[in-house]
C-alpha cells in the first residue's frame, strides 16, 4: 500500500455549539459551554440531568424541510454534516463522477432506533427488520454517492478508526475522496440512565456549564454530548491539483487495545502509549514537534490521571512546554463521535494557531502534570497537533493532524 | 509477505491468506449453555461471570473463535499483537427490549450498568480482545442488517496495511432471528427454531499454509455475484469435505471472494 499524503479538503459539523466550522471554532476559542439542563425529555429522576444536546439540526439545501424534519436526529446530523462537508470542499457538484466513498463511526444507530418508536408507542423492536437499509446506506443512496460506504464502532474512538479506514481506501485506490468522521446522537432515556447507573456521569446538575472539569480536583464523571462531524479526505496531489482548501494532512494514525476491562481503563498505560508512538511514528513526528494535544480527558476521575500518565511517558520532558486541553469541557462528552469533533478542535488550532481551554479548570489535579491551557484560550505556533480518543471495550486511538 | 494487492489498473484487489476458521449454528439452548459454561478460548477457562451479561452474538462469536483456534491447532498460542473486528446483525435487540421496558416501568433506576458496555457494537470485539489479551485495533461493525457487508472491505483494508500480523475478522447474525417478547422473554415468530450464526476467520499478512484465501474489492457496480448472506458462508465452511469456494457482492459496499488454495502453495503472490 502506498503512503500517498491526505488532505483534509472539506468538514461538516453539527453540535451544541454550531452547525460550521466558523460557529464552532469560534466558540472553542471563545471558552464558552454548549452544556444546558436535558430538555429533551424529562430528567427529574435520572442521577445526571445535564448534556451537550443538539436541539435541532439544519436542513441541508435542496432537501425538503418536512422530509427532513422527520428523519431520526442522527440521520439529520449525518446528511448535514456530509454536504456541508463535501460544498465545503467544492465537489458537491462534481460528487457523481467520482468514487465518494463514506466510513461513518456511529454506535448506537439501531438502539436508539427502538428505543425511540418503543418509548413513542411503536413496536419496531419485537418485528423482524430484514428489509429495512441501514443509515450509512441510506446517506449513500440520498446524496447520489457510488463509492462504498460502511459504519463502525469503537465507542468513544470510533471518529479516530473512520479517519484512518478511510486514508487507507484512498491508498488503496479505493475510493477518489471519502468522507469520514462520527455521528452520535445518543443523549436519550437509557444512555443517560445507562452511563448515570454506571456512575460515569457528573452529578453537578445545579450547575451545567461548569459541570464538565477534564484534570480539575473537582471532577465528578463526563457530561454527555451530541453532534457529529464528518471530513472530506482526499490524496494531497488531487487537492493540489484542483487548488483545494486543505485543512490538514491526515499524518499519523494509532490504535491499540487494553485487553483489560470493558469499561475501566487499564491501570498498565503501555497500550495506550503504544496507539500515540504508533501515531508518531506513522507521521515520522518526534514528540517535540507537537504543539497541541487535545486529550481525550472525559473529567472522570479515573481516566484522566490514567491519560496524563500516559503523556508524560510519551512526552517525556517536553511535556512541560506542549499544551494539553480537553475540549469536552466545552462540548461535553460526544461519545461515538467525541474523536471526529474533536479533530476540528485540532484543526482550530493548526488554522488559528491558537489552543482551545479546557473550561472549568480551576485546580489542576497534581496528578495531572500537564501543560494545561485553563479556560482561556491561548496563541501558540502549532504545526503538528494530536488527538486521543480512548473508548469501552479498551480502545485506545490517537490521531495526528499536521499543517497542510 | 504482505497481502497482495492486485490489479492495479483497475479496481485494487485485496489478497490475503486465511490461516484460521470456523463456523457456528446455534440454538437458543446452545447458547444458554454457552453462556453457563462457555468455551475456553486458546486454551485458558472463561468464567461464566465474563459472559453473564453479554448479547447472544457475543456468545456465538466466542464459540466460532474457540472452534477456530481449536481446528488451527493454536491453543495456547499468544495474540497479544493481533487485532479483532466484529460485524453483528442487530446487536443489542434483546437487550434494549429487557431495558426500556423496565425503563417504562421503573424509570432511570431499572437501567443496567451493564447496557452500555455489553449490548453496544463494540462489545464483541471488546470482549474478545479482552478474552485473547489481543492488545492490537478491535472494533465493531454494521450493527444493522446486513451489517456483515460492512465488514470485509474495512477487514481487507486493515490487513492490506501489513502492520498487523493477523486479524481476527468475526461476523455474526441469525439465520432466523431471535425476536424479544414485550414481556421480557425471547421466542421465535416462526415455527422453526431460532439459530444464531458466527463465523471466525484469521486473516494473516504473513506467508502462511493456508488453504483459503479472501479476496476482498471496493467495486460496488460489480454484477453477477450473489448478495452475501451470511448463513451462504457459514455452509460454505461448513461442508463436509471442507471449505467451499464463493464469492458474494455487498451492495454499496464493494464484493469478496473465498477462494480455496492449495496445501503447500504457500501464500498467494
Amino acid at each position: 500500500m502506498n503512503r500517498d499524503v491526505v488532505y483534509i479538503t472539506g468538514v461538516g459539523v453539527a453540535t451544541s455549539l454550531g452547525h460550521t466550522y466558523a460557529d464552532l471554532a469560534g466558540h472553542l476559542l471563545a471558552g464558552r459551554s454548549g452544556v444546558r439542563r436535558i430538555g429533551l425529555f424529562p430528567v427529574d429522576e435520572h442521577p445526571s440531568q445535564i448534556g451537550a444536546a443538539v436541539t435541532t439540526v439544519p436542513c441541508p439545501d435542496g432537501m425538503a424541510e418536512d422530509a427532513f424534519g422527520r428523519l431520526p436526529k442522527v440521520e439529520q446530523g449525518m446528511l448535514w454534516c456530509a454536504t456541508s462537508a463535501l460544498r465545503d470542499a467544492g465537489l458537491w457538484e462534481r460528487r457523481a463522477d467520482l468514487r465518494v466513498g463514506i466510513v461513518l463511526g456511529c454506535a448506537a444507530e439501531w438502539n436508539s432506533y427502538w428505543e425511540n418508536d418503543y418509548l413513542q408507542g411503536g413496536r419496531k423492536l419485537f418485528q423482524p427488520q430484514q428489509h429495512v437499509e441501514p443509515l450509512v446506506q441510506r446517506a449513500r443512496r440520498r446524496l447520489g454517492l457510488t463509492g462504498p460506504a460502511v459504519s463502525l464502532s469503537a465507542a468513544c474512538a470510533s471518529g479516530n478508526y473512520a479517519l484512518a479506514l478511510a486514508r487507507r481506501w484512498l491508498r488503496l485506490g479505493w475510493v477518489d475522496v471519502c468522507l469520514a468522521g462520527a455521528c452520535d446522537m445518543a443523549i436519550t432515556p437509557l444512555t443517560l440512565a445507562g452511563f448515570g447507573n454506571l456512575r460515569a456521569l457528573s452529578r453537578r446538575n445545579d450547575d451545567p456549564e461548569g459541570a464538565s472539569r477534564p484534570f480539575d480536583v473537582d471532577r465528578d464523571g463526563f457530561v454527555m454530548g451530541e453532534g457529529g462531524a464528518l471530513f472530506v479526505l482526499e490524496p494531497a496531489a488531487a487537492a493540489r491539483r484542483r487548488r483545494a482548501r486543505a485543512y490538514a494532512e491526515v499524518a499519523g494514525c494509532g490504535a491499540s487495545s487494553d485487553a483489560y476491562n470493558m469499561v475501566i481503563p487499564s491501570p498498565h498505560p503501555e497500550p495506550a502509549i503504544a496507539a500515540m508512538r504508533q501515531a508518531l511514528a506513522d507521521a515520522r513526528t518526534d514528540p517535540d514537534a507537537v504543539g497541541y494535544v487535545n486529550a481525550h480527558a472525559t473529567s472522570t476521575p479515573v481516566g484522566d490521571q490514567a491519560e496524563a500518565r500516559v503523556l508524560e511517558t510519551v512526552f517525556g520532558p517536553h511535556i512541560a512546554r506542549v499544551p494539553v486541553s480537553s475540549t469536552k469541557s466545552m462540548t461535553g462528552h460526544l461519545l461515538t463521535a467525541a474523536a471526529a469533533v474533536e479533530a476540528i478542535a485540532c484543526i482550530v488550532a493548526l488554522e488559528r494557531q491558537a489552543i482551545p481551554p479546557t473550561i472549568n479548570l480551576h485546580q489542576p489535579d497534581p496528578e495531572c502534570r500537564l501543560r494545561h491551557v485553563p479556560n482561556q484560550a491561548e496563541e501558540h505556533p502549532v504545526r503538528v497537533a494530536v488527538s486521543n480518543s480512548f473508548g469501552f471495550g479498551g480502545s485506545n486511538t490517537c490521531l495526528l493532524l499536521r499543517a497542510a | 509477505m504482505n497481502p497482495i494487492l492486485s490489479s492495479p489498473t483497475t479496481a485494487p484487489v485485496v489478497r490475503c491468506p486465511v490461516a484460521a476458521h470456523a463456523a457456528v449454528r446455534a440454538t437458543p439452548e446452545a447458547l444458554a449453555q454457552w453462556r453457563k459454561q462457555p468455551p475456553p478460548i486458546a486454551g485458558t477457562p472463561v468464567p461464566a461471570s465474563f459472559v453473564k451479561h453479554s448479547e447472544e452474538q457475543t456468545l456465538a462469536a466466542l464459540a466460532a473463535l474457540h472452534a477456530a483456534i481449536t481446528r488451527a491447532g493454536w491453543t495456547g498460542r499468544s495474540f497479544a499483537d493481533w487485532g479483532v473486528v466484529a460485524a453483528s446483525n442487530f446487536f443489542g435487540r434483546g437487550g434494549t427490549a429487557h431495558t426500556v421496558q423496565r425503563y417504562a416501568q421503573e424509570g432511570a433506576w431499572g437501567v443496567s450498568p451493564h447496557l452500555i458496555p455489553h449490548q453496544s457494537l463494540h462489545a464483541v470485539s471488546g470482549t474478545l480482545s479482552q478474552l485473547l489479551k489481543m492488545h492490537g485495533p478491535n472494533f465493531g461493525i454494521g450493527g444493522g442488517p446486513e451489517a456483515c457487508n460492512d465488514a470485509f472491505l474495512i477487514a481487507g483494508a486493515l490487513v492490506a496495511e501489513g502492520t498487523l500480523p493477523g486479524l481476527w475478522l468475526l461476523l455474526t447474525g441469525y439465520d432466523r432471528e431471535l425476536l424479544p417478547l414485550e414481556n421480557g422473554k425471547t421466542a421465535d415468530v416462526v415455527a422453526r427454531p431460532a439459530l444464531c450464526e458466527a463465523v471466525a476467520l484469521a486473516l494473516v499478512s504473513g506467508a502462511a499454509d493456508e488453504a483459503l484465501a479472501l479476496c476482498v474489492g471496493a467495486d460496488t457496480t460489480r454484477i453477477g455475484l450473489d448478495v452475501f448472506r451470511l448463513s451462504a458462508l457459514v455452509e460454505r465452511l461448513s461442508a463436509g469435505g471442507g471449505p467451499v469456494a464463493g464469492a458474494w457482492r455487498m451492495p454499496g459496499a464493494g464484493w469478496c471472494e473465498l477462494e480455496l488454495v492449495a496445501q503447500g502453495a504457500g501464500s498467494p503472490r
